[in-house]
């Protein structure tokens, strides 16, 4: 298309197809050359605005004056923007010259928060969203909230899976957050659907895979008619969820005093999606929650008859958790704080 | 517990590759922590070394002719006890002992060498690698080393603590049975014993501890001959990681392998009186276990002594005095079933744990388990040792223990698995583990074979059922009711938004540990009373942390040693202490760390240094996000340890703490060369109470006036108490800010010129001018008067 004003064929479209195009040319003008070579196009004695109204002539007599009123409004338009153009000879040349958008921005603070606390809460989002609150028990416990009334008398050889620091004979640091299943049990009648977070205690030999303490997240649900098949769906939908949509679970029996049923549950390595990884040890799997049925003892103990209530509780271990996720090789970065680690989460 | 392969098969027909016997296993709930084959390389045979001469030039090297069957080659060794007339392992030319490394003609030291003499090692029998190995007599040469030695694997099996019962060969192998629907070959050849000489005639047994010791047997052989036990047997022994020693010992631990059924073995000669007596040591007795070690004892230990001295500590170790020597000819076997409870409160206190102990303390089987156990150990003892063992065997069972029943409602299976099972169902998984089951199959009642100990309850024989059926093949559950009144995890929100709020504030967060040195702890809160661990891991971890200031300060320095420079931590964590009243104290506290520049220098911003009241203005920040309500911060007369003279106290509603300048005498002890600011809050009261609404005032109508004052004030009077004095002469002070602070020589020393900006507005009408100075005239008369402070001039 041609904006020829001479053209016998002009409307009121073409003014509107013109202004666009002038204002396209106006914002691109850089520098002093651009200005003047805009202002002789458009503004010039024989500028296409000018032009216009000479124009005028060859349009319909009926639709002069709207198309008069209209050109003359563009010309004024144009010539005031040019005139308030905030440019002066050389000043955006020179303007454009000091400004580097590639020098650091105004250095905002970061802080960070640490991954286990982030492992840690995502865990627990994906729990409260199933239903579930969160209950809290104290780090120095009694031997009997720790081992017997979770089922593990004085001279059981379970007490040999957790070794303890005690504070006394009968006071301890708790060597998981089971105990805190006790004491929400004590404190309020089921339905209770709770995840108990926190810090336990082992008295192991410091080394690449083990600390002299950790953080677990427990969980419990006990009601009428709460059963294993339960169990395996909540802990396979937190997996599908924590991991990955698809993954799968694998179950096998284990051994935990408070639960009768016990199992161990493997879920399908992320990282490999179950073809065999160094992360998985080539199995595929990885080891990632102890749970079972909440043993009936456990449940009188809290009173809690167990004919009418049953009961699963899991446990998770954070840093196992995040040692998999990030593929942290040493366990003893977590309590190092080196900030060079901090920094990456 | 090392499960060897062929070993498994003597009670089962099982012929399935090693990695599925595996999975099977630990699909079963017998987690395989690993496996491993062993096979002798294909070319490996028995030689025989005919003659030996020294290499003529290396003094470890030795020639030797070695004949191989059909021919005798030249083998240059370097083994010590390499002999003529020995039967050795003679990798021939071409044999493959790894991958890697295949035997060849090869010149050692100017000798050719047709061949190698292995060690143990090389052929994955052990880890021996002293010397070669010496074959029996008994190999044919010629042979091939497989036809003794066949192909084999061992499954190391991590056993929970409740499956006691399967510490052996029997009782693994009782679990691949239940798998696999196969039938337990368990039999026991007859003991060929004397026809005349009873064993009561040479050992009489009293036992004083019946509690203790429910059921003792024994049985005697005379005149055996003590030397190394037979091949088959060492090389089971051997890779079910047991060192063979002599040919009764390893009867013993051959059985406890077999049966799970730990044994003792005595040299008769050496026992008292031809008697056992069971009873309780004596409070402090001293007595010498067969480690040569001297164990000091309690009346609650079980001592086996003969008719002057104990000569075993029961269930866990046999005495000096008592074993087996080289040149013993007359053996009482002894074969028992100690209390569990018993055995392990010795073996825990003496810190004495054997392959024995072990399996009392989870339980042995006291019926049949035990008698075949005893009278095989005695058969194979004639067998190796010789001898003749004698008629019959001692046995003390005065109350024989029951069976336990326990019934079990397939109804209540199903309820608790989510899963529906047939009575018949429940009563086949149970029959295959060899529980016998009536037939009523609403409620099928249960005879629990005395070795499974751990089947005490209904909930127990559920996850039998559940175990055998497989897990993985239990539907998942898509729904769950959950309840519409469920608490909202107030402390969570709390913590969440305090940790947000400072990592805002440009902090990283940290997690340290919750023990500190006595050193540490002492040299920060001298004040408070500590809580001891018993039983520290070390030195630097004796004591639970009073304050996180101490490994938070570790952390910097940690840091600092790194290059790491510029930190701000905070963590959350616990305080311990006693309280006055001797209560455990357990406090909820927010440690924050500020160290160097807080603002780094960069091309267009001032450094700004991390000092008490960036501190404070962090503290002051995540309040107000909080909705914490104001803080007062109080000057600290009182010295501490931790900080210097730049200290305060803070205060709020629900929270309170300290902050300050950490002291020189702390940063040396860290090691330190540098400022370091802490703040320490002990927020459990906050984060527990009850969320606050926030206010909304409506916004101004009217203008406000704005007055600047600029008072000079002694440098003891707190620019706080002055605000809050301005801000209480009228109800429509709006808010007071001291915004600039002046000393210097037109003050004079002990003094500050504050400048207070006024805002003065009222929320029905805009002020008039005389309003607005009459407020003014009264600041100034009121501070004058109460503080006698004056406007600078
Ligand atoms: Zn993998």
């Amino acid at each position: 298309m041609t904006s020829d004003p001479k053209s016998p064929s002009l409307s009121l479209d073409d003014l509107d197809r013109l202004r666009n195009e002038a204002e396209s040319e106006f914002s691109s003008i850089k520098n002093d050359a651009d200005a003047e070579t805009f202002r002789i196009k458009y503004l010039g004695k024989k500028g296409i605005l000018r032009e216009l109204v000479k124009a005028v002539r060859d349009i319909p007599a009926e639709s002069r004056p709207a198309f008069g009123s209209k050109a003359n409004e563009l010309r004024v338009h144009f010539e005031t923007r040019f005139e308030e153009a905030p440019w002066k000879a050389g000043a955006i040349e020179a303007e454009s010259a000091s400004f580097d958008p590639g020098l650091p921005g105004f250095p905002i603070l970061q802080g960070s928060l640490h991954p286990l606390t982030q492992i840690r809460n995502q865990i627990r989002d994906i729990f409260l969203s199933m239903g579930f609150t969160v209950s809290y028990g104290p780090e120095i416990e009694t031997d009997y909230y720790n081992f017997e009334a979770l089922n593990t008398p004085k001279h059981h050889p379970a007490r040999d899976m957790q070794d303890t620091f005690y504070i006394t004979e009968n006071h301890l640091l708790r060597t998981h957050t089971s105990p805190v299943q006790i004491r929400v049990m004590e404190s309020m009648k089921p339905p209770i659907r709770s995840i108990m977070p926190g810090r336990v205690y082992r008295n192991e030999e410091i080394s690449s895979r083990s600390y002299c303490l950790f953080h677990q997240i427990e969980g419990l649900y006990v009601d009428e008619n709460v059963s294993f098949a339960d169990l395996k769906g909540t802990l396979l939908a937190f997996s599908r969820r924590f991991f990955d949509e698809k993954t799968k679970i694998k179950i096998r029996p284990s051994f935990f005093p408070f639960t009768e049923p016990s199992v161990e549950i493997d879920v399908e390595c992320f990282l490999c999606k179950g073809s065999g990884c160094s992360l998985c040890k080539h199995s595929g799997w990885l080891e990632v929650l102890g749970a079972g049925m909440v043993h009936p003892n456990v449940l009188r103990n809290c009173g809690v008859d167990p004919e009418i209530y049953s009961g699963f509780a899991f446990g998770i271990g954070i840093e196992r958790i995040a040692l998999l996720k990030y593929g942290i090789e040493d366990i003893r970065l977590f309590y190092e704080n080196d900030v060079r680690f901090l920094k990456q989460f | 517990m090392k499960i060897v392969y062929s070993w498994l098969k003597d009670f089962v027909d099982i012929n399935v590759p090693v990695e599925e016997l595996a999975d099977a296993l630990t699909a079963a709930g017998l987690e395989v922590a690993s496996f491993d084959s062993y096979k002798i390389p294909a070319g490996v045979i028995v030689g025989k070394v005919l003659e030996t001469e020294k290499h003529p030039n290396a003094d470890k090297l030795t020639l030797c002719k070695v004949d191989s069957g059909s021919e005798v080659l030249n083998i240059v060794c370097g083994a010590p006890n390499v002999r003529a007339d020995i039967k050795v392992a003679l990798a021939t030319i071409g044999t493959a002992i790894t991958p890697d490394f295949v035997i060849k003609k090869s010149k050692i030291r100017g000798t050719e060498s047709f061949g190698m003499l292995c060690s143990e090692r090389e052929l994955g029998l052990s880890d021996d690698h002293d010397g070669i190995i010496e074959l029996p007599e008994s190999f044919r040469t010629g042979d091939a080393l497989s036809v003794y030695y066949p192909d084999d694997a061992v499954i190391e099996i991590e056993i929970t603590p409740d499956r006691g019962d399967c510490l052996s060969m029997i009782g693994v192998a009782r679990e691949v049975t239940a798998r696999y629907g196969l039938p337990l070959k368990n039999t026991v050849p007859p003991v060929i014993e004397s026809e005349t000489e009873q064993v009561e005639s040479f050992i009489n047994v009293e036992n004083e501890a019946p509690q203790q010791c429910p059921r003792y047997c024994g049985k005697f052989i005379k005149g055996v001959k003590i030397q190394p036990s037979p091949y088959w047997m060492q090389r089971r022994l051997k890779l079910a990681g047991v060192r063979p020693i002599n040919n009764v010992v390893d009867v013993t631990n051959y059985i406890l392998l077999h049966f799970g059924q730990p044994m003792h073995s005595f040299d008769y000669s050496r026992i008292e009186g031809k008697k056992i007596v069971i009873r309780h040591a004596e409070n402090n007795q001293i007595f010498k276990t067969l480690d040569d070690s001297e164990r000091k004892l309690l009346s609650s230990d079980l001592l086996i002594c003969d008719s002057a001295k104990p000569v075993a500590l029961a269930g866990i170790m046999g005495g000096a005095d008592s074993q087996i020597l080289d040149t013993t000819t007359d053996v009482f076997l002894e074969c028992a079933f100690f209390d569990p409870v018993t055995v392990r409160k010795t073996s825990k206190r003496l810190g004495l744990s054997t392959d024995s102990s072990y399996r009392f303390e989870r339980g042995v089987d006291p019926d049949s388990g035990l008698i075949s156990a005893v009278e095989y150990a005695a058969e194979l003892i004639r067998q190796t040792a010789g001898g003749t063992v004698a008629k019959g065997r001692i046995d003390r069972y005065p109350s024989p223990l029951e069976p336990r029943m326990i019934t079990i409602r397939p109804g209540r299976a199903s309820k608790i698995l989510g899963m529906h099972f047939k009575g018949e169902q429940v009563r086949s998984f149970l029959v295959s583990l060899g529980i016998k089951c009536s037939d009523n199959l609403e409620a099928i009642e249960c005879t629990i074979p005395l070795f499974r100990h751990d089947l005490a309850i209904e909930e127990d024989l559920i996850e039998e059922v559940g175990r055998l059926y497989g897990y993985d093949n239990i539907i998942p559950a898509e729904m769950a009711s959950i309840s519409l009144n469920t608490p909202l995890p107030q402390v969570e929100n709390m913590t969440d938004t305090i940790r947000k709020a400072l990592a805002f504030s440009g902090l990283r967060e940290i997690i340290t540990n919750s023990m500190i040195s006595q050193k540490m702890q002492q040299l920060l809160t001298p004040e408070k009373k500590p809580v001891a661990i018993l039983n520290p891991l070390n030195p630097d971890m004796a004591l639970m942390q009073t304050t996180l200031s101490g490994n938070m300060l570790g952390v910097l320095s940690y840091n600092l040693n790194h290059k790491n420079s510029n930190n701000r931590y905070f963590e959350i964590g616990k305080a311990f202490e006693y309280s006055s009243s001797g209560e455990y104290r357990e406090r909820t506290v927010l440690g924050i760390l500020v160290q160097g520049d807080y603002y780094e220098k960069t091309w267009n911003v001032v450094s700004v240094q991390s000092e008490f009241y960036v501190l404070k203005g962090i503290i002051e920040a995540f309040c107000v996000h909080i909705g914490a309500g104001s803080l007062t911060f109080t000057k600290q007369d009182t010295m501490s340890v931790m900080f210097n003279c730049e200290q305060a106290r803070i205060m709020g509603e629900n929270i309170s703490g300290f902050m300050g300048r950490v002291s020189d005498k702390v940063s040396e002890a860290f090691d330190l060369k540098t400022t370091v600011f802490y703040a320490e809050l002990d927020i459990t009261d906050l984060i527990n109470a009850p969320s606050q609404l926030k206010h909304y005032h409506s916004l101004p109508k009217f203008p406000a006036a704005e007055r600047d004052f600029s008072f000079v004030l002694p440098d003891q009077l707190s620019v706080s108490l002055i605000s809050d004095e301005i801000f209480s002469i009228s109800p429509l002070i709006e808010s007071v800010y001291p915004f600039d602070v002046y000393r210097g020589e037109k003050i004079g020393s002990g003094q500050k010129s504050v400048t207070f900006s006024v805002k003065i507005r009222s929320a029905e009408k805009t002020l008039t001018d005389k309003e607005t100075e009459t407020i003014c005239s009264s600041i100034i008369k009121r501070l004058q008067e109460k503080y006698n402070i004056t406007l600078r001039t």
